[in-house]
């Protein structure tokens, strides 16, 4: 009897350090490149949260039975000599215990990563002031760099980064390793019309694989939003053989809209004739166009004064009445996104005691399902407001 | 031996450990009360705003790049692009074919009538929610589909009933900078179970 005890005992033991569940974890490198000292932050001052959430797991659904978890170095190369250093999030030492022995399972350490890396201070090297270095903008010895602009560095955009990461790790594309490199400037001193010539450069400088300029695109597109031609290129990436892939022609619907709503529809017409597309994509493009000219002032400016005043929660539920045409829905939408941080704000949608959360989205794609629905009621529960006193993030309950 | 009521406690608190410190989800999951009569009335709003879409997509004054929205708005209802839509024919009702949703939609969008008008009802149960051996939970909805289409005065109109089929199945959601795993319900395939009336 005590023999079995003592076997379930030491049973138990191992349980207890390999158990919890099967999902895998998986490691990869995740290089921060800053060119200045990041903000106001001072030394051992609490993290900001985007950076928190940077550096947190990284999960995506075509394959939730895999965490993956970032080996962090920190970068500074306006700093004589460069500066480079690891950056460990802290486990407990029972889960360093069992990630030294290969047993530490995901659930493990996303417990740790919960509860601990909230309390991740700033390290020196974030914060070193800069002592008069060039910079080399362009990263040639990193793959998969990722381009964003310290003017732009917030919760947005790190989460959509960490998509566009979780999604690249999922696929195999980024091959464990991703360069993030923080650049002041990038929209604001580099016009659209440099920034495209900038790219023809880089890109003709020496031969580059599809998903590496694919990434630079997307980077670009980030920074210019309105501006079609990023998103062409994108379009001419995957336009082989002259046919557009169904998944893909959303971005030649992307440019199209972008193209229509600054002005700019002849010239993207003009590129598109000249692309090898088939005839019938190009007159369908021809003919959006035509149909669409560029926005005017609103059909019924009374309507639009009236849909401005309703509160927020009123805003929502009238774009999802079905009474009003998708004419009014469509406009009504517009002018909800203006309360809004950015397109990418996130929206919490709560179950109806508001103790659990049942979807998330962006305000954009939220909006949109709203304004094809018919007859939600939406109750806003919590309002968090960014700069200039717009939302950043809003969590409901939907009732129907 | 005295140390065995230690060894037993000592064990006992081992093998619960991890169960204990297993569960932090902040979405509703499977062994939570309300989750199948949260899913079940999620997965029959989905029909019903799909049917409203489709009426949309279908409406010849919906501007075009609206339409556009509105069928990848209703094909991210769907559990893939590979989930099909039967449909019967209108003249004769034996005639059965099937769709890819965005192939079936983009047809929905160039249907050649003066007015086209789609209006989906009853949409109720069929089949409860229950759980695969796929770990995901699946349903049946049916629905009524009224079919009207005018052309220099002449209408077409049919009436059918229809099946759907749906699937609640986790997927990791970002939420304040964490990864959550949520449930999600998705529609697929939809069949013709009966024409009611030409």
């Amino acid at each position: 009897m005590k023999c079995i005890f003592k076997l379930l005992y030491i049973l138990s033991i191992i349980f207890f350090f390999t158990s919890c569940e099967n999902r895998k974890i998986e490691y990869f490198k995740l290089n921060i490149i800053s060119s200045e000292p990041l903000g106001q932050l001072k030394e051992n001052d609490p993290l900001p949260t985007h950076l928190i959430s940077l550096f947190n797991y990284y999960q995506d659904t075509s394959c939730i039975e895999k965490v993956f978890v970032p080996k962090i170095t920190l970068e500074r190369i306006d700093i004589s000599p460069l500066k480079k250093e690891d950056f460990e999030i802290p486990l407990t030492s029972l889960n360093q215990f069992r990630k030294s022995y290969d047993l530490l399972s995901g659930a493990n350490l996303i417990e740790d990563y919960d509860e601990n890396i909230s309390k991740l201070i700033t390290p020196k090297i974030l914060i070193e002031p800069n002592n008069g270095t060039n910079l080399n903008l362009v990263p040639n010895k990193h793959q998969h760099v990722i381009l964003v602009s310290l003017d732009e560095l917030n919760t947005d955009t790190i989460n959509s980064i960490r998509k566009r990461i979780g999604a690249g790790l999922c696929s195999g594309n980024l091959n464990g390793n991703v360069t993030i490199l923080f650049v002041r400037g990038l929209k604001d001193s580099i016009s659209a019309d440099t920034a495209i010539v900038k790219f023809y450069s880089w890109k003709n400088e020496k031969q580059r694989n599809n998903s590496e300029i694919d990434s630079t695109l997307q980077s670009l597109e980030h920074q210019y939003p309105n501006d079609y031609r990023f998103t062409v290129e994108r379009l001419k990436l995957r336009n082989e053989g002259g046919q557009i892939k169904e998944s893909d022609e959303y971005l030649l619907l992307l440019a199209v809209e972008k193209a229509i709503k600054e002005g700019k529809a002849k010239d993207l017409l003009a590129i598109i004739n000249n692309m090898n597309l088939p005839k019938k994509t190009k007159e369908k493009v021809a003919q959006t166009i035509t149909k669409n000219p560029p926005p005017g002032p609103p059909i019924n400016p009374d309507k639009a004064v009236s849909f401005r005043k309703l509160p927020i929660e009123g805003k929502l539920s009238t774009i999802a009445d079905a009474s009003y045409t998708p004419k009014d829905r469509k406009q009504f939408k517009d002018i909800t996104l203006e309360y809004f941080e950015s397109q990418n704000s996130q929206v919490t949608i709560a179950s109806n005691d508001s103790s659990m959360i049942t979807s998330v989205n962006t305000i954009n794609d939220y909006l949109d399902k709203l304004r094809f629905s018919k007859n939600y009621k939406i109750k806003v529960v919590l309002v968090e407001n960014g700069s200039a006193s717009k939302i950043s993030s809003i969590r409901l309950i939907e009732t129907y | 031996m005295n140390n065995t009521p230690v060894l037993k406690i000592s064990l006992v608190i081992l093998l619960f450990l991890p169960f204990i410190f297993c569960n932090a989800q902040r979405c509703p999951q499977p062994t939570d009360s309300l989750f199948l009569s949260l899913y079940k009335s999620k997965a029959q709003k989905k029909v019903e705003d799909f049917g409203f879409m489709l009426s949309v997509i279908a409406d010849k004054t919906t501007d075009p790049l609206d339409a556009t929205t509105a069928i990848n708005n209703a094909v991210s209802l769907f559990i893939s692009e590979d989930a099909t839509v039967e449909i019967s024919g209108v003249r004769d009702t034996s005639y059965r074919n099937k769709f890819k949703i965005r192939e079936y939609l983009k047809r929905v969008k160039a249907i050649k009538y003066d007015k086209v008008e789609i209006e989906w009802s009853s949409i109720q149960y069929v089949s409860d929610l229950r759980l695969g051996d796929d770990g995901n939970f699946h349903g049946a909805i049916s629905f009524e589909q009224k079919f009207k289409a005018t052309k220099e005065g002449f209408i077409i109109s049919n009436w059918v009933k229809k099946n759907t089929l749906v699937v609640v199945k986790p997927q990791s959601l970002p939420i304040d900078g964490k990864t959550f795993i949520c449930w999600e319900v998705f529609l697929s395939d939809i069949e013709v179970s009966q024409t009611l009336k030409k």
